[in-house]
């Protein structure tokens, strides 16, 4: 019996000592991660202050009343002086992360009709806006987004994905067809790649 | 809105009455177009320094036209009324309560020897807030829907909320509530109103206490969004929160003599709207439509702004007749009625929540 007390003293004494450790410990984590919106994204190091810094720029968006205040600064931790544009955007506008040098906003407030901004901060303006269903997918140098064609199908047009067009019926969604196309950074157009998927409309 | 204590020169400047004013001071510079000749938005900190005190002298000179400002913002007061003539009667009633609980709060915590600070001040705040609550209890019968807005009471909620906006959706990797979860949070403002207990429910929850992350795993627990989406079923979401939602069918253009329906609809209940701000009809969001008026206007809650918005069946007021429903939404934010303030909101369904 006393055995048994002592070794439940030990672990009591073990656990203790644990669980000092983990106090200790964490005040020193790292600076919380920005994730990305969608894949191949740049993550970003997010901060106390609303900052979200990337490799080259940090942003701030502040909520204010009915929309965001959105600073640019050159370099990381949003330092003033080092401010290059300071805007206004809606709220329903989102930080998705970085992209070869711009800043991705998604905008948007629900599943559908949904618009990404490559804002490209060097010149303090958009590059390039596309409206998406679905995830867009960010290439090395190029971006793949599905656009709706408005049409609604069969379960025949949508092979490949007869569980979720049954999944979708069962849940009383409205069913589209979507179409491929491409957005080329370096040709800065947009090309009709003419695969189609089936997508869901709350 | 309200404060509990006086704001400005001299004043207990406590925090969160501070941050109250001055948003309400920015909100202002939009309102009024004298104010915003002679004031530029200031920082909401809670800190009443030498700027706040002056916005509020230069608001009392320009807006309430006194010769002699006290540069103070006091409960009840003109220059209170007068900075918080735009906040919809529910959306007060909500903050209102909150500020009652809180000086209630603190009353059995001094009881219970917990307050270290004086009784008179406790009490006064306590009875501030009762003598404000009792006035809004008389306002209340003014509600041209007949509701009992003080037993129910709607929750205005954003989506973007630090609380709950970087929250998974469902069962989303990527998607949060803050992104794309307008009609979750719509359901979770109108179950605040009407919602009651089901067995999803977490012990001890009730419906004024909901908030988006309780509704997500509520909704998560009853199955209602699709595998490894974020993409819900309403009329599910509905009953989860213990209320009857009737759809109106999936979205398409709604026909201007759909109103009547919507109408009848806010008479017993609310209207959870789909609509389209963007571009076309298909319906990119959805908003929480709460009463219609006697002025034959609207007034909902837009998730993405948490904010009551008074809602008009044309841009200008003129009565302009659409073939389809179309809604002119303004908040108080968005005064005054320029083409760029006003928000249109194209309604392709309707979910009626009773």
């Amino acid at each position: 019996m006393q055995n048994k007390f002592e070794n439940f003293k030990s672990w009591y004494v073990f656990s203790f000592f644990i669980l000092l450790s983990s106090i200790s410990c964490s005040s020193e984590e790292p600076a919380p991660l920005f994730e990305a919106l969608f894949k191949n994204l740049e993550n970003g190091v997010g901060s106390e202050d609303e900052c979200v810094s990337f490799q080259d720029y940090s942003i701030r968006m502040l909520y204010e009343d009915i929309d965001y205040s959105f600073e640019v600064f050159a370099g990381k931790m949003c330092s003033p002086k080092q401010e290059l544009v300071k805007s206004r955007l809606p709220a329903e506008a989102l930080l998705a992360g970085e992209w070869r040098g711009f800043i991705v906003i998604d905008n948007g407030t629900g599943s559908a009709s949904r618009r990404v901004s490559l804002f490209d901060p060097s010149k303090m303006k958009n590059h390039f806006e596309f409206d998406y269903v679905d995830n867009p997918i960010f290439n090395t140098g190029s971006i793949d987004f599905f656009s709706s064609k408005g049409k609604i199908p069969n379960k025949t047009e949508c092979p490949g994905q007869y569980d979720q067009y049954d999944e979708w019926k069962r849940l009383q969604f409205g069913i589209e067809i979507a179409v491929k196309n491409r957005y080329s950074l370096e040709k800065n157009e947009t090309i009709l790649l003419g695969q189609t998927k089936c997508i869901f409309i709350e | 809105m309200t404060i509990l204590k006086m704001v400005g020169l001299n004043g207990p400047n406590i925090h969160g009455d501070v941050k109250v004013v001055q948003s309400l001071l920015n909100k202002a510079i939009t309102t009024y177009p004298k104010f915003k000749q002679v004031q530029v938005k200031i920082e909401v900190d809670g800190d009443c320094g030498d700027l706040t005190v002056a916005s509020i002298e230069k608001f009392q000179r320009k807006v309430m036209k006194f010769n002699s400002p006290d540069k103070r913002v006091e409960p009840g007061r003109d220059t209170w009324k007068k900075l918080n003539n735009n906040i919809h009667m529910k959306a007060q009633i909500k903050n209102l309560s909150i500020a009652q609980k809180t000086s209630v709060d603190k009353f059995v915590s001094w009881l219970d020897g917990g307050l270290s600070s004086g009784l008179i001040g406790v009490v006064d705040a306590f009875i501030d807030d009762m003598n404000s609550l009792l006035k809004t209890f008389s306002q209340s019968s003014l509600d041209p829907t007949g509701k009992n807005a003080v037993s129910g009471e709607i929750t205005s909620l954003r989506q973007g909320d630090k609380q709950w906006g970087k929250t998974k959706l469902g069962n989303s990797k990527k998607g949060t509530i803050h992104g794309y979860g307008c009609a979750l949070v719509s359901l979770t403002m109108a179950a605040t109103y009407m919602g009651s207990k089901t067995k999803h429910w977490p012990v001890n929850m009730t419906p004024q206490k909901l908030t988006p992350i309780v509704t997500n795993d509520i909704f998560k627990k009853a199955g209602l969004f699709a595998s490894s989406s974020l993409a819900l079923h309403l009329v599910g979401g509905a009953k989860a929160l213990g209320m009857e939602g009737k759809d109106s069918g999936i979205g398409a253009k709604m026909k201007s003599s759909a109103i009547a329906k919507i109408n009848n609809g806010l008479k017993n209940g609310l209207i959870l709207a789909h609509v389209d701000y963007k571009k076309d009809w298909k319906g990119d969001h959805w908003i929480l439509l709460t009463d219609k008026n006697s002025d034959g206007s609207y007034s909902g809650i837009d998730p993405a702004y948490g904010k009551t918005l008074k809602l008009f069946t044309s841009p200008d007021d003129a009565g302009e007749k659409h073939e389809y429903i179309l809604l002119y939404g303004r908040s108080a934010s968005m005064e005054p009625k320029t083409p760029d303030n006003v928000k249109t909101y194209k309604v392709v369904r309707f979910i009626t929540l009773k």
